[in-house]
């Protein structure tokens, strides 16, 4: 069984110029030791699908439509009748069963409390024992993400830490309770590229020690492609292609796939290949229409794909893609 | 999924061919963006309370300043006959213990009180924005001085120096605006000061200077235009400060000396009618309560409006 | 630590020396003496007064001799009613002041971090609408407006509550209130705006994140940070209401500092305007300094250098 599974998702937030649909019917799941790569621009939605999964998403943002199971259990904020029943069952399952390694170290951490009071906090919602063995256990958790002595350390206060020392911060926050899924929301992205390398190494170590599913969160295919056994790519609040890391690579069928991995520079063949920038800008999810979010930036673009969203096709039991580019009638030289 | 949905339309080879660029909005905006000052003119209407507030103030200027001009009645000469009158279709809101039109008295007051609160937040403007554009331009040791000496002042309470000056100068009108000038210059100097010293820091002000603007006119033009939305915050702010302190000082007897009146003055003589007639009192407080009120809730809309933060 | 106090409170002295110094001199500038010509029939008696108050004395002599008074603790002697010392008016004022504004202060603060807490969580919308108008009108009306309204109503019209004096516990009602309502509107103001801001930050995410219930979030993760805007404000505030609201004394003829401050100045008694000048300014700077070290206590990032 799949440690998360999330069926046809979708999220919308209200705003003063209108609903924005940031999640459109997205469909996951992850496995158990596992690491799904999600891919995307800024604005992909990539970040709301996983808030929504959490239950965190801000104040107006709503689930829509959709289900989501973690490890068998029903987490759908749809199932449930009243919020204060959700947040009970949600209050259970965060931080226990399922936890989030956010972006920025800099404002993830609360500026005013030691490191032990924001350390021992998980560790005390869901387990029955003392501040003291709390402490121990935040000591060795400190230990285990590579934080020099933790037990001098753990009286300090955000502040006092470097960005990366911070992330680890976060990251130990993150694994307190040993969870069935670890969310890792853009990680690396606000950290220098000496610590990212760090900090991927140390999510990279931890995936062979721990039995979680892991969700990496990403704009960076690069960052993916060294730790991820499956990939998603999202655009417009939808998942456009998902298939293994090698299907991905080696064999991309949507333009946007290609286009980002045209993105990718790799320093072993600069000058067979030029960078390829993607035109354009992400869609507005606002007022977003029928058809293909991608169309406006695409260059193969044809008549139907403004007019609607193509079906999810199939290439193999892990490998499928949303684009009319593959239906039968499309001509294959653009292909 | 959405298995269902291509069944809708019939697919033909001409949907498949390729769609123009020119059908094609790259870079489509969802909504249209507008200026600094068409947005916050936008978001002020929306604040149903500012707006209330600042037709009631337009309302009350306009009154102090013609109805007096156009009344059979006077502000210092009463009708002996007609003393301590209820409110009446003559007497709007009633006469006082010597017989004067109290409505003609409070429009009367309205100038002096209006006048002191605008004409001090101007001075406080003034004197805080030169102050504080120096402190925060000059910075270093010249800096540190003069913030230290706007420390000082902070520490003393605000009414501490209206008195003392009207004690020195005696009570008039140019030493309550001077004293009121006086106890409310170091807000603004310090909010001037540190606006000044984050905007100097920012990129568009070093390249005003690479551009070969000359430092003055970068002080001047380019960070204070910047500045500008909290400091129109503030200075409504300060209006109806100065109001309540020439109010306070004009209730405590240390105010203006008669026959000028003010608000503060003229709840100041109805005090001693307290028991008798309280309208005389309530009058005077009512003018002074709505009219601080007009202008916070202006305020509050402008400080919402000014602040593109605060979509 | 012990560096930053030592400056803080070396800067206060000299806030103080500057202001006794600004007072002196003010007061000596200013025209006309009560000890005129016209007053004193008697040339002896008029001298002797004089003598009595250094007057005859060259002024920087004279402003020597109160700077050492006032290191030695002694703020000098009334004008008007002779034999009185300003120590005395001080001490007879200031307990019933400091009465008044604690009982202010404890209102204000309960009142206003409770209406500011309800206006930035609550759901309802109308709850979030009552809490801001009230604080709205709690800004925008001056104390002793309300002092006179309420003297007006409750006290003169509808005979409720006593409203002059402070004989038992029923008196402090109305003036505390009044005293009151403004810091209760500025204190729910800046509660609400901060707590705001601060449930709007990343480390509330986490914080939720970790299964942390929401009625914990505020109160481990959100209040603490919330209250930082609040105690730099409660500090000064605090002083002032126990260094007596002018207005709300005289109105409710309350026996304290406020009123008596207003009394001397109505009188132009010198020694003791200045001597409560210098008083109260002793009063605020006291507390100035208390906030930052309060402050500092509760925000680790507050470097004390």
């Amino acid at each position: 069984m799949s440690m998360l599974e999330i069926k046809n998702l979708s999220t919308e937030f209200s705003t003063e110029n209108g609903t924005v649909q940031a999640v459109r019917d997205v469909s996951l799941h992850v496995e158990k030791g596992e690491v799904l790569g999600v891919v995307g621009e800024s604005g992909s939605g990539k970040s709301q699908t996983m808030f929504s999964v959490m239950g965190l998403l801000a104040g107006n943002g709503k689930v829509v439509e959709g289900e989501i199971h973690i490890d068998g259990k029903d987490i759908s904020p749809l199932s449930f009748k009243k919020a204060k029943e959700y947040d009970a069952v949600m209050s259970d399952i965060r931080g226990n069963d399922m936890a989030m390694i956010f972006q920025d170290p800099m404002t993830f951490l609360n500026p005013v409390l030691r490191i032990e009071k924001q350390l021992i906090e998980p560790i005390l919602n869901h387990n029955d024992i003392s501040k003291a063995e709390a402490k121990e256990r935040a000591i060795e958790l400190m230990r285990k993400v590579g934080i020099p002595s933790p037990e001098k350390r753990i009286r300090q206060y955000p502040f006092q830490f470097s960005g990366g020392m911070r992330q680890r911060i976060i990251i130990a926050i993150a694994l307190a309770c040993n969870p069935k899924v670890i969310i890792a929301d853009e990680p690396t992205t606000a950290l220098d590229v000496t610590i990212q390398a760090q900090v991927l190494d140390l999510i990279g170590n931890l995936k062979d020690e721990l039995d979680s599913g892991i969700i990496m969160i990403t704009h960076d295919l690069g960052v993916v492609a060294s730790i991820c056994d499956r990939i998603a790519i999202m655009y417009g609040g939808k998942i456009v292609e998902i298939g293994t890391a090698d299907e991905i690579f080696y064999e991309p069928k949507h333009p946007y796939t290609k286009g980002l991995l045209d993105c990718i520079s790799n320093p072993e063949d600069l000058d067979k290949k030029e960078l390829r920038p993607i035109p354009g800008s992400p869609p507005d999810l606002l007022n977003i229409g029928k058809g293909c979010p991608f169309t406006d930036r695409c260059e193969k673009a044809m008549k139907i794909c403004k007019l609607e969203m193509p079906d999810t096709k199939v290439f193999s039991d892990t490998h499928s893609c949303a684009c009319w580019l593959t239906h039968p009638m499309a001509k294959k030289e653009g292909n | 999924m959405e298995e269902n949905k291509t069944n809708e339309i019939q697919l033909n080879p001409e949907l498949f061919e390729k769609l123009d660029d020119s059908e094609k909005n790259a870079e489509k905006i969802a909504y249209e963006s507008k200026t600094y000052f068409a947005d916050a003119w936008s978001r002020f209407k929306q604040n149903k309370l500012a707006l209330v507030g600042l037709t009631f103030l337009v309302i009350m200027i306009l009154a102090c300043i013609f109805i007096p001009m156009i009344s059979s009645y006077s502000f210092d000469e009463g009708d002996k006959l007609a003393k301590n009158l209820a409110p009446s279709m003559a007497h709007f809101m009633g006469t006082d213990k010597f017989g004067r039109d109290i409505f003609i008295r409070i429009l009367y007051g309205g100038r002096i009180s209006l006048s002191v609160g605008f004409i001090a937040a101007f001075i406080s403007l003034a004197v805080g924005v030169v102050y504080g554009g120096i402190a925060g331009y000059v910075g270093g040791k010249v800096d540190m001085l003069m913030m230290r000496f706007v420390d000082m002042m902070y520490s003393i309470p605000d009414l501490l120096y209206v008195i003392m000056i009207l004690v020195v100068l005696g009570s008039n009108l140019t030493s309550l605006l001077i004293g009121i000038s006086v106890s409310s210059w170091m807000g603004m100097a310090r909010q001037v000061r540190a606006q000044i010293m984050t905007l100097k820091e920012q990129e568009f002000s070093l390249a005003a200077y690479v551009l070969g603007a000359s430092r003055t006119r970068i002080l001047f033009k380019h960070l204070l235009i910047n500045s500008m939305g909290p400091i129109i915050v503030s200075v409504t702010m300060l209006v109806p400060s100065a109001i309540f302190y020439e109010a306070v000082l004009g209730y405590l007897g240390i105010g203006l000396a008669p026959p000028q009146a003010s608000w503060g003055t003229l709840a100041n003589d109805a005090r001693r009618m307290l028991s008798s007639a309280p309208l005389q009192t309530f009058w005077p407080i009512i003018a002074i309560c709505l009219t601080m009120l007009a202008l916070n809730f202006i305020g509050d809309g402008l400080g919402d409006a000014l602040d593109p933060k605060k979509k | 630590m012990a560096k930053y106090i030592t400056k803080r409170v070396l800067i206060g002295i000299l806030t103080l020396f500057v202001l006794t110094t600004a007072t002196f001199f003010l007061a000596k500038a200013t025209p006309g003496s009560p000890f005129s010509a016209e007053r004193y029939r008697n040339e002896e008696a008029r001298e002797k007064a004089m003598a009595k108050y250094n007057l005859d004395k060259p002024v920087m002599e004279q402003y020597f001799l109160y700077l050492q008074g006032i290191t030695e603790g002694d703020l000098g002697e009334s004008y008007i009613q002779q034999g009185r010392t300003v120590n005395y008016y001080i001490e007879e004022g200031f307990p019933v002041t400091a009465r008044l504004g604690s009982i202010a202060f404890i209102i204000a603060l309960i009142a206003g971090i409770g209406i500011g807490t309800g206006a930035a969580l609550s759901k309802k919308r109308w709850i979030n609408n009552v809490c801001m108008f009230i604080a709205t009108i709690g800004v925008s009306i001056p104390s002793f407006l309300i002092a006179l309204l309420l003297q007006l109503f409750i006290g003169v019209q509808l005979g409720l509550l006593p409203f002059i004096g402070l004989y038992g516990p029923e008196y402090y009602i109305m003036p505390a209130f009044s005293l009151a309502l403004y810091p209760i509107a500025m204190i729910a103001r800046l509660t609400r705006s901060s707590l705001l801001e601060v449930m709007r930050q990343d480390y509330i995410v986490l914080a939720r994140s970790k299964g942390t219930p929401y009625r914990m979030v505020v109160l481990r993760h959100a209040l603490k940070n919330a209250m930082l805007p609040v105690i730099t404000y409660a500090g000064p505030m605090f002083a002032f209401l126990l260094t007596g609201s002018f207005v709300v004394e005289t109105i409710y003829s309350i026996p304290g500092i406020g009123a008596t401050f207003v009394q001397c100045v109505v009188n132009r008694d010198y020694p003791l305007i200045m001597g409560m000048t210098i008083f109260l300014g002793f009063i605020i700077i006291t507390f100035n300094i208390l906030t930052d070290l309060i402050s500092a206590a509760v925000d680790p990032r507050i470097k004390l250098k």
